[in-house]
């Protein structure tokens, strides 16, 4: 028998945060049920990863760096840049080691969301871009001969 | 004149960097911008401050902005608020944010190319 990959959890909430969540469903254009089991989840992964937080952003809800405006995914892309070193991308963002560490643990943990994420950045070039805003014009600088 | 706003995946290196070389471009990197007050807000209070003080904002996000910028265009031209400092957008490809010599020098370039511009709803895509 194939093992069921969803439990159904009775919980009781208070009127009005039935009304808050029911709010935020909507927000989402999510069931009331999937914004709770979003909720939990990422209650969870807070809980079970340091300084990981959520936040709304316009390609959904993303896991980012407590106190900093940047999303995992954006953290992992310079972490490829310097090839892999942790104590590099510190260095460049003048974060402590532990918070660069700290997105690099929880991108093994969720290597899918954080890649495809970095993968639809990617996929956002110029002539993306121009379709999506009009008035978006390529600009290459001229590059100094000594170069 | 131009005002750079950074975002924080640029290094502070570049904004130093570039204060030096493009006088007189104003440069904010996020983390002193306004006090560091915008670090952990969601990205719609940030650029909705950096538009109202006409900054022009520099990222290598090509994933959560420009769908912002056109639900502002979508939704709030009609009323005439949708106008703001102007955004670069850097393709690593081409700029690795690793390589803060070569930002400095393609942003100072940019700067200096551009400096008769109006950058007004200006979107440029800088590689």
């Amino acid at each position: 028998m194939k093992e069921a990959t969803s439990v159904v959890v009775s919980v009781r909430l208070p009127l009005e945060s039935g009304r808050r969540l029911r709010r935020l469903a909507a927000r989402h254009g999510w069931t009331s049920s999937d914004a709770g089991a979003r909720l939990i989840e990422e209650g969870l992964r807070r809980s079970e990863f340091a300084f990981i937080d959520f936040r709304d952003t316009p390609a959904g809800r993303q896991a980012c760096i407590q106190a900093s405006s940047l999303a995992v995914w954006e953290i992992m892309q310079l972490v490829r840049g310097y090839q892999g070193s942790v104590p590099a991308v510190a260095k460049h963002l003048g974060w402590p080691l532990v918070k660069v560490q700290a997105a690099v643990h929880y991108a093994e943990a969720f290597p899918k969301e954080i890649n495809d994420a970095i993968a639809d950045n990617d996929a956002m070039d110029f002539k993306a871009l121009k379709h999506m805003l009009p008035q978006a014009v390529e600009f290459v600088p001229k590059r100094p001969s000594n170069r | 004149m131009l005002k750079f706003l950074l975002s924080e995946r640029i290094s502070p290196h570049v904004a130093a960097a570039l204060r030096r070389r493009a006088r007189p471009v104003v440069v904010h990197g996020m983390a002193e911008w306004e006090g560091g007050n915008f670090m952990a807000r969601e990205e719609v209070a940030c650029l909705k401050e950096a538009a109202r003080q006409r900054l022009t904002f520099v990222t290598y996000d090509r994933l959560t902005i420009p769908p912002l910028l056109k639900a502002w265009a979508d939704e709030e031209c009609t009323r005439g608020e949708c106008s703001h400092g102007g955004f670069v957008f850097i393709d690593e490809k081409s700029i690795p944010p690793a390589d803060a010599h070569g930002l400095v020098l393609a942003l100072a370039r940019l700067a200096k190319e551009t400096q008769s511009w109006d950058w007004t709803d200006r979107v440029c895509f800088l590689r």
